[in-house]
């Protein structure tokens, strides 16, 4: 599949943390000719591309299949809907949001409500979560009937194809990062295939519940028990008000993490890999011990695994209209398996 | 009308771009979906204006509104890395415009970006946000690149949705389509007196049906909006300005002046008597055209109705339907009472 249809696809696909189940469907799709498919105990889809073999390099390819969303907490007898966030979602730019109520019988639209600047009165102020509601057109009867509590909701963000080949849609975060990491797997075993290499170990790991707190990653890599993994997020891209921080730019490649517990030598082996086969790359410093992704919880796993970070920029993180580069999914990809093929002399 | 074809022409309405000052694709929709026996012109300012003969003429003159604009964005600066820098046309609060998908007068998509949560402050997560810190990305990389897409002046707006939402509708610029669609269904009527129709432009920041009014010169303006309804939690009954559902608001006082005490009255009188549902606006608030109108030439006497409408001013107004009915109801009958005064 080309990689603005899977991104696509995926990105399309409700999935908030804790209530993952659509992208995951959406996902299995995509990976079934990839390797046998499985889901742990909390709900991530993991891929075995190459099974692992005793004593021979065993590489784990993580990504978060999660995004954030808002769960329902109480229903109004007017039939509004209270909510909580799932993940860190920005109260600032709630207000209008459409949304979607997942619901075991199928998907409910709605709009985040607010009282109206006609009538506040004082000065005004970003809506706290707990102060929001979402209208779903309903009574109070009729939305008890349909909605239970603990449905999930997911923000409405359009499929959008840009200038540059930019694009825009929700849960961009860490979709793109699912993308990159199955484009990965696909290279690396058609090359083991094509060379007739040392048999290694490759799993593929779409986590649930990043957002939460990174429980589906933790728990699943224990499982796999990878000899290393790559953990690939999303990390800020370059926009006027962050300029100062120097964050990645779009187009120009993935961002390989230096961090205090991420691993030196993989981080540098994949940048001399991305240099020898022409892939660019840049540098992400991942400052204060951890780094904000699923590596810090996998690097912790039973006794402990090897563990970097590569990360795809991404500009207005947690918003329905995150943005990357097409480009950038491609080249994280071909960095990726760059790095995989030096593991068949290891 | 059947409900579903009059939400499918409102959906087509509501799915054009007519920010303030950019209304004409919004009066070429309605020009060709005019009856044939109304007479249409164009006036200086946008205003199209709609003569319909009845089966008589009125002693007094009888003219009404509904505007065609939409709140939405001007692109005021082009910076060299190629995002856009805008400002609201009419009274959009920043709070409904920070993420949300938009759409350029050249059709090019685009976004409207923000500061990531994770590197908020903790005061920044707090303050809202203003226009000068807002940007619009299409993903150009230059200023050239960008111009390909966009002039300085160029106007853009929210993409449009039209989404069936429980017994409601969630769509941008319902405010004010809503009224230029239940107009062009008047206009549709068989009526018993002449009326002028005025599809109206750049309501939202000001008015130009005044001066259409300054050319019909009616003896009785009536504007058909929509009226913001925060029949929402955290707001008692008695402040929450109308509800949907509720049938038509009328009003008598808000922001651009008194109605017509007579007219509000007869309103009332022919909702009671036709068994219609009405309701009456309960806060002074918001404005209509009936405030130009009323102040054209040496004045009109004037009236405000409104179809109640959630969530205005954003990508996601929210009306119920079956307030259309009603509403269209009693737009007839005022014809008719109007007509014989």
């Amino acid at each position: 599949m080309e990689t603005i249809q899977m991104l696509k696809t995926l990105c399309q696909a409700a999935g908030v943390a804790g209530g993952e189940e659509r992208a995951l469907e959406a996902a299995e799709q995509i990976c079934a000719g990839l390797g046998k498919c499985s889901r742990t105990v909390h709900k991530s889809l993991v891929c075995e591309v190459m099974a692992p073999q005793q004593g021979r390099p065993h590489l784990l390819l993580d990504a978060h299949i999660d995004e954030i969303g808002l769960t329902v907490t109480h229903i109004e007898d007017n039939g509004f809907l209270r909510v909580a966030q799932c993940g860190g979602v920005d109260r600032r730019l709630v207000m209008a949001s459409p949304v979607i109520v997942h619901t075991k019988d199928g998907d409910i639209p709605g709009v985040i409500g607010s009282i109206p600047p006609h009538i506040q009165t004082g000065d005004k102020k970003n809506p706290k979560i707990d102060e929001i509601w979402v209208d779903v057109g309903m009574s109070g009867q009729e939305a008890k009937e349909k909605i239970e509590l603990g449905d999930k909701l997911s923000f409405v963000g359009p499929f959008t194809e840009m200038e540059n080949d930019l694009v825009s849609s929700k849960a961009l975060d860490d979709r793109c990062c699912c993308v990159a990491i199955i484009k990965a797997a696909e290279q690396i075993k058609a090359y083991w295939k094509e060379h007739h290499l040392e048999p290694i170990g490759l799993t593929v790991l779409l986590s649930a519940q990043e957002e939460t707190g990174g429980l589906g990653a933790q728990t699943a890599s224990f499982a796999i028990d990878p000899t290393e993994a790559i953990v690939v997020d999303v990390t800020f891209g370059t926009t006027p008000e962050i300029a100062d921080r120097h964050c990645g730019d779009l187009n120009k490649g993935a961002m390989v993490g230096m961090g205090a517990t991420l691993s030196r030598r993989m981080a540098r082996e994949i940048i001399e890999a991305g240099k020898e086969e022409n892939i660019p790359y840049q540098v992400e410093v991942m400052g204060g011990g951890h780094t904000g992704t699923n590596a810090d919880g996998i690097v912790k796993v039973g006794a402990g695994i090897e563990t970097c970070c590569v990360s795809i920029p991404l500009r207005y993180m947690h918003t329905p209209i995150e943005t990357i580069s097409v480009r950038d999914v491609d080249d994280t990809a071909k960095l990726i398996a760059a790095y995989a093929k030096r593991l068949a002399t290891r | 009308m059947e409900q579903t074809k009059q939400l499918q022409l409102l959906k087509e309405l509501c799915e054009i771009d007519g920010v303030s000052g950019c209304e004409g694709k919004v009066a070429q929709w309605l020009k060709e979906h005019l009856p044939e026996d109304c007479t249409a012109h164009l006036d200086a300012r946008g205003n199209l204006i709609c003569e319909k003969k009845g089966k008589q003429t009125p002693k007094n003159k009888m003219m009404f509104a509904a505007h065609m604009d939409e709140v939405g964005f001007i692109i005021t600066y082009i910076e060299e890395s190629g995002l856009l820098r805008f400002d609201a046309v009419g009274g959009v609060d920043t709070r409904v415009v920070v993420g949300k998908p938009v759409r350029l007068e050249s059709g090019k998509e685009g976004v409207v970006g923000a500061k990531p949560i994770h590197l908020q402050s903790a005061d920044e997560r707090e303050a809202t946000l203003k226009y000068k810190d807002l940007y619009i990305d299409i993903g150009a990389k230059s200023r050239e690149e960008a111009e390909k897409f966009v002039q300085q002046g160029d106007f853009a707006t929210f993409r449009p949705q039209f989404v069936q939402m429980g017994n409601c509708i969630c769509a941008r610029a319902l405010d004010d389509r809503i009224g230029c669609l239940l107009l062009l269904e008047l206009l549709h009527e068989e009526l018993p007196y002449d009326i002028t129709v005025v599809f109206s432009a750049q309501e939202e920041i000001g008015g130009a049906a005044g001066n259409a009014a300054f050319a019909v010169k009616p003896d009785i303006a009536v504007a058909v909006d929509t009226n913001t309804a925060a029949d929402v939690p955290g707001v008692a009954a008695s402040k929450n300005v109308c509800a949907l559902g509720k049938g038509p608001v009328l009003t008598f006082q808000d922001k651009g002046g008194f109605a017509d005490r007579d007219l509000f009255r007869m309103a009332k009188e022919i909702c009671k008597e036709q068994e219609i549902p009405y309701q009456i606006k309960n806060q002074v608030v918001g404005a209509t055209d009936a405030a130009g109108m009323g102040k054209a030439a040496a004045g009109c006497r004037t009236l405000a109705m409104a179809v109640p409408t959630r969530y205005i001013h954003s990508p996601s107004c929210v009306f119920d339907p079956k307030d259309l009915e009603p509403t269209a109801k009693l737009l007839s009958a005022m014809v008719k009472r109007f007509g014989e005064m």
